[in-house]
């Protein structure tokens, strides 16, 4: 069996609103699973899973934090020391997207100063069907109208948020945590823009020249979440399948 | 063992994910229903919450934003009442019982069509504000009312909604929260033995519970010597633990233990090791999460060397007893607590038992305890208790409290016998049915 050393990334999947599809795209990730009408998240759940580059598989680890407000003190707890952040918005709630942008000005200003940041437009599935005719003039204005399961119609143009997301330097992508859609590339893409280099020599485990493997520490949060203190940086010994 | 596998979904998941899945088609209409539609005003109990300002927090039935003019209602009633400072208790519409309960900004409300008596009511309601507390502190929900009165609370609930629907729907289902007492797990005393010295052999410092439990029902809990959590509290957790969006992965949250501390937080960790078991662990260092996770692993390794794993999850997997393994037969359904222990065990229905039944006879053990324990100074020490559908028996003596349905056809000396045999055989199995030793550090 292959010994390899794990390194950890915390990478801080650092989600919006309450309800945007946190932990559906987490568990689409992790599980390959999707259930309707999923129950919000309480706290913060932590979960692993791994992502395959061309000359390395990394161990990410997932923060998938609660969304709801009365988590939001404990956010700073889950991102303090993540890698990487992954915030997400619902594309059919214009609200959500404006959290968003407060959640990444709140990274930018206390979490760790390369934190790689993703910025993911759920719920794709929901505008499949309409969605080349509306994209160009959707405005911000009906902003509560996103409150029915049915009918909804996409709130936010792929263009304005990838022009926010290229302004900012940050990935963007849209998915469907439902089909699947754009999920492991939202992964696949913090992982690859991790400085691994940086992390094998901060000591984490890992021995240079010997970087086949890693883990990534992933925040999702919502409006709040737990913080992977020092006690996050796990090291993984053990011999592994890769 | 490979970290990744050590996260992974555990592989019965896929099929509890499906069935419970199929649940969510009524939930999601029982929360649409409005409240002048029949099936809302068709339900037998209401809970509803409000503040003191008359923001709807809180419905089990239909959206609690729809009913913002019933809690209107509701809270100039109150106030009414409160500036002759008689405070309204409850009120009787013939068809309808309501209670009321106030605790400060909140007020709480339970409407009943079928005649559940007040005070029981009243603990029901007390037991709602409770797992409130649980999730926000007192502390947090007296100062937000006290800057704002106005506050909608439904901002900091938000997301919880399901756990108090858990809760109420379970007040109606399981004797446990009126007992007041735990409800344990049959299995094979040195099974449940060798798990709770595993939970002592590895013990992090800044862990102060360690419990495993297997839906709903206590399999062993570490706790120091000193002290130990209220079984209220224990209830609460227990409850909120089996929502299912913590079978999946590794959960952190803070919670409080109202009985404990209505103040401050602790903080819990919540895993599934085996299929509907949880470690659930408390800890007072919010930032204690890895040495949490660690601790689980080393305990699950333990377990599964052994391959007690297994065997704890083939125990689980049995839920609760089935009425014939008493070894007698045209027994229903049984409860019988042990009040040194302040544990109780439960029987399943038999098979024959339909849901409105299950509820009559939850409903009547509730009323003949209250009978039994408020009873004045010569309470009552058996009650039987007839009707045309159901044929209960409650029984209390020095040391236990025994509360039994049995097929309606059964006479009195029939059921004095079945009851005597039951006695017979939890004395032989009092190890395996009751956590004896639990470990204490």
């Amino acid at each position: 069996m292959l010994h390899c050393p794990f390194i950890n990334f915390h990478v801080c999947t650092h989600v919006g609103e309450a309800a945007v599809g946190k932990s559906s795209l987490v568990l689409r990730f992790v599980n390959d699973e999707f259930r309707e009408n999923k129950e919000p998240t309480i706290g913060a759940a932590f979960l692993t899973q791994k992502v395959r580059l061309d000359d390395s598989v990394l161990k990410l680890d997932i923060w998938d934090t609660a969304g709801q407000e009365r988590f939001h003190s404990l956010a700073p707890m889950y991102y303090r020391n993540a890698q990487a952040a992954v915030v997400v918005y619902d594309i059919t709630r214009a609200s959500s997207l404006d959290r968003a942008k407060a959640w990444i000005k709140e990274l930018q200003r206390q979490a760790n100063p390369n934190i790689v940041i993703a910025l993911v437009g759920n719920k794709l599935d929901m505008v499949a069907e309409n969605d080349n005719a509306e994209e160009e003039e959707v405005s911000e204005e009906h902003e509560d109208n996103g409150e029915d399961g049915d009918g909804k119609t996409r709130q936010i143009a792929t263009a304005t948020a990838r022009a926010y997301a290229d302004e900012l330097g940050l990935l963007f992508v849209e998915t469907s945590a439902k089909s699947g859609e754009g999920v492991v590339e939202v992964f696949t893409e913090v992982a690859k823009k991790l400085d691994l280099s940086q992390i094998a020599s901060a000591g984490r485990g890992g021995r240079p020249g010997q970087l086949n493997a890693g883990n990534v520490n992933v925040n999702v949060l919502g409006e709040g979440g737990l913080g992977a203190s020092d006690g996050s940086i796990r090291s993984k010994t053990d011999g592994c399948a890769c | 063992m490979d970290g990744a596998d050590a996260h992974a979904q555990p592989q019965h998941e896929g099929s509890r994910t499906h069935s419970a899945d199929e649940q969510d088609g009524p939930l999601a209409a029982e929360k649409l229903e409005d409240f002048h539609s029949a099936e809302w005003q068709s339900r037998e109990r209401h809970f509803l919450v409000l503040s003191s300002a008359g923001k709807p927090i809180y419905t089990r039935y239909g959206n609690e934003a729809q009913l913002s003019t019933l809690m209107s209602a509701v809270q100039a009633i109150i106030a009414s009442f409160n500036d002759m400072s008689d405070p309204v208790r409850s009120m009787n519409t013939g068809s309808h019982t309501i209670v009321f309960y106030i605790n400060g900004p909140l007020y709480l409300l339970a409407v009943s069509s079928r005649n559940d008596p007040e005070e029981l009511l009243r603990s029901e309601l007390q037991l709602v504000h409770s797992q409130i507390v649980s999730i926000l502190t007192l502390a947090q929900l007296t100062k937000i009312f006290e800057q704002r009165s106005s506050f909608d609370l439904r901002q900091l609930l938000g997301g919880t909604e399901g756990i108090i629907d858990q809760l109420v729907d379970r007040l109606d289902t399981d004797l446990s929260f009126a007992l007041g007492s735990l409800d344990t797990l049959w299995m094979r005393y040195r099974l449940r033995e060798r798990i709770g010295k595993t939970l002592l052999n590895h013990r992090p410092k800044g862990l102060l519970y360690a419990m495993v439990v297997a839906d709903t029902k206590l399999v062993t809990l570490m706790r120091p010597r000193k002290h130990s959590l209220h079984p209220a509290d224990l209830h609460l957790l227990f409850n909120m633990a089996s929502s299912r969006g913590f079978l999946t992965g590794e959960h952190w949250t803070p919670v409080c233990f109202p009985r404990f501390n209505d103040q401050g937080f602790l903080h819990v960790y919540i895993n599934y090791i085996a299929p509907s078991v949880a470690l659930i662990l408390v800890s007072a260092d919010r930032d204690s999460f890895f040495a949490m996770t660690k601790y689980r692993e080393l305990v699950c390794q333990e377990l599964s060397a052994d391959d007690l794993l297994q065997r704890l999850g083939d125990a689980a997997a049995q839920r609760a007893l089935h009425p014939r393994e008493l070894g007698v037969s045209g027994l229903l359904q049984l409860y019988y607590r042990h009040k040194t222990l302040v544990q109780h065990f439960g029987t399943r229905f038999e098979d024959s038992v339909d849901d409105a039944q299950m509820r009559r006879i939850i409903n009547t053990y509730k009323r003949l305890r209250l009978h039994m324990t408020k009873g004045g100074q010569k309470p009552l020490r058996i009650i039987y208790y007839r009707c045309a559908t159901d044929m209960v028996l409650a029984w209390q003596s020095s040391t236990f409290e025994l509360y039994a349905a049995v097929a309606p056809s059964m006479d009195v000396k029939g059921m004095i016998r079945l009851v005597n045999t039951v006695l017979e055989w939890v004395k032989t199995e009092e190890d395996h049915l009751f956590v004896i030793n639990s470990p204490s550090y």
